[in-house]
């Protein structure tokens, strides 16, 4: 407890005083400056013209892979990896852990902090796992059509809220079906890079007036 | 109203460092005082800063009706045409405000003359709301000050209050917060809003101004791609009104603090038109458009560009030509005349009152010296007491 601190939560009439009757304090501390909001990594999109799909597994863990391919366990621990680290770079990103749980339900968020900042995310759910005939450069430098496997991170929502409640979907926000599904069909194209977190189509068209009037602060 | 000495607190920078107070001292002259203080009266506060603060609002907000309906006024207040139908709306609609300054020239004896309204980007918040309250709070356990000093500055406690009646009324989910980059003032103006907000459990997020994007729907949107729904922006309207972004505002669908009809509140363009509704009023000083310049050959007057922030481009003339002038960005827009009133000399400075408000309640005031007659960005801000 602090010694300003007296808390009361509305404007309190009764005192005669004209100041503030209390601030909480620790709401005001900043040991730690300010920090800017995690940035994006934008991706190129592909489309998915004239290709056939494929089947994809949905697995919830390492183990459901695993058991489903009894003598997959490296790919299926490779492909659950790579999940994790993609879940990272294109999840829904959220500045505090209210605004991600109102969206994805009570507990359903962890805290994130890398090089490219710090945010609240939604746990990832489970990954999608398919295999797709891929162009591949041979050590001759030959090509020739190989398998190769592709995964990619997928999320729920348990929050009542959400339309995506308890449907599996990725981070481009498409969905998959509600969770006991183990399998789909997916084009090959729903395994390119997604764009970071609505769409934008440009930026910048506010703050131009800054370089004109250099002043130091742009209030009054 | 006095001007009285005291020592500083001794911790007083490492109190600083500790709540983020990071503009204390800015281009290395400093800009918080606390060697000194203003002391006020009860009756200096209620009577002649605090009722004429909410009369001159009611008055304002009585410009704007008459502004927002008629194409010859917004012309003349130079707000380009096609935001003339999107500001009657917010007007019509009774968009919500948050928060004004206006700025007056007050001695203690005569009536405080409005010299401004910062009806759309006031600064100086943190200094006034939370800062000059926390020294006060010290400087009375130390027993520097009487237990009985009080001050005129209910600020933040009306901030948390305002945010949370947008959250329970308006139903308002959450907000945006946005302002320049590289300007650490305005930085911490803005986090301070946010630490308002989050105080009334209204969920908040931070852009800078210049990573605003648009969707393909037309909304705003942050830099994570999120939509801006709610916006607090600390940035004026007239900037926002020129530049590329400009043209998406009307279809938009934010709800912006401060919304679009504040753009007339803090237009320059206000004074003339407060003259003109309110002929002689006691915290009116006469003051005239362009086209009125004959009205202005006798005495000594004060030309503001109708743009104008921060004291920039103001000169001060009289029969004989110009007497002082300050430089700046703007004044290609056109300018106003406001009849000189000179600022109180305290200690050789001159003394200007920052008098605020929350939406239409007053809420406290700030005190700021300069050595200069027109003050400008680098005065200086010393804390004030109310006793007797």
């Amino acid at each position: 407890m602090n010694q300003y601190d007296q808390s009361s939560p509305e404007p309190n009439t009764a005192h005669r005083s004209k100041r503030s009757a209390t601030i909480h304090l620790p709401q005001l501390r900043k040991w730690f400056a300010v920090k800017p909001v995690a940035v994006g990594i934008a991706s190129v999109l592909l489309s998915g013209c004239g290709e056939d799909p494929m089947e994809a597994n949905l697995y919830r863990s390492i183990d459901e892979c695993a058991s489903d391919n009894p003598n997959y366990m490296t790919e299926c621990t490779f492909a659950y990896q790579e999940a994790v680290e993609e879940a990272e770079r294109v999840a829904p990103r959220f500045s505090n852990e209210n605004d991600c749980e109102y969206e994805f339900g009570d507990s359903n968020c962890q805290y994130i902090e890398n090089r490219n900042g710090s945010f609240f995310m939604p746990f990832m759910a489970g990954f999608m796992l398919s295999r797709f005939l891929d162009n591949d450069i041979d050590i001759d430098f030959k090509k020739k059509k190989k398998k190769r496997y592709y995964s990619q991170p997928l999320f729920t929502s348990y929050s009542r809220r959400s339309n995506l409640r308890n449907q599996w979907f990725t981070a481009d926000g498409r969905s998959y079906g509600g969770l006991h599904k183990r399998s789909t069909k997916v084009y090959q194209s729903s395994f390119k890079p997604k764009p970071t977190a609505s769409k934008t189509l440009s930026r910048g068209g506010f703050g131009q007036s800054v370089a004109r009037t250099s002043t130091r602060s742009f209030g009054g | 109203m006095l001007r009285q000495n005291i020592a500083e607190r001794p911790h007083w920078r490492t109190l600083a460092q500790e709540y983020g107070f990071h503009f204390h001292t800015m281009y290395g002259e400093p800009y918080w005082q606390e060697n000194a203080y203003y002391q006020f009266t009860l009756k200096q506060i209620e009577d002649e800063l605090e009722t004429p603060t909410q009369e001159l609002h009611q008055m304002c907000l009585a410009v704007v009706d008459v502004v927002a309906r008629d194409a010859q006024w917004l012309e003349k207040f130079c707000i380009p045409e096609s935001f003339w139908q999107p500001i009657l709306d917010s007007w019509e609609s009774s968009e919500p405000s948050l928060y004004s300054r206006m700025d007056f020239a007050y001695d203690g004896t005569s009536p405080a003359k409005l010299l401004e309204n910062n009806g759309d980007t006031p600064t100086s918040l943190y200094e006034t709301g939370f800062w000059q309250w926390l020294w006060l709070e010290d400087n009375i356990q130390s027993g520097a000050l009487p237990r009985n000093s009080d001050q005129f500055n209910s600020l933040q406690e009306k901030l948390v209050h305002r945010f949370r009646n947008l959250k329970t009324t308006e139903q308002w989910h959450n907000i945006h917060f946005a302002c320049c980059k590289d300007t650490a003032e305005d930085r911490g103006t803005v986090q301070y809003l946010q630490d308002c907000a989050e105080a009334a459990e209204l969920t908040q997020h931070f852009s800078f101004i210049e990573d605003i994007g648009i969707s393909p729907e037309g909304f705003f949107t942050d830099k994570l791609d999120r939509v801006i729904a709610q916006c607090f922006k600390l940035y004026p309207w007239e900037f926002m009104f020129a530049e590329e972004f400009g043209r998406f505002v009307p279809e938009a669908q934010v709800n912006w603090l401060e919304p679009m009809w504040k753009s007339i509140v803090s237009n320059k363009a206000l004074l003339p038109m407060l003259w003109r509704l309110f002929p002689e009023h006691p915290n009116l000083l006469p003051a005239y458009f362009a086209d009125e310049h004959h009205q202005t050959t006798h005495g000594k007057w004060v030309k503001k560009p109708i743009f104008s922030r921060e004291g920039a481009n103001i000169s001060i003339f009289d029969e004989t030509g110009i007497l002082t002038e300050s430089s700046g960005p703007y004044g290609a827009e056109g300018y106003i005349y406001q009849a000189y009133t000179p600022l109180p000399k305290f200690a050789d400075k001159h003394t200007l009152i920052g008098s605020w408000l929350v939406d239409d309640l007053p809420a406290g005031i700030s005190v700021r010296e300069d050595s200069s007659e027109i003050t400008q960005d680098m005065s200086r801000f010393l804390p004030h007491i109310i006793l007797g």
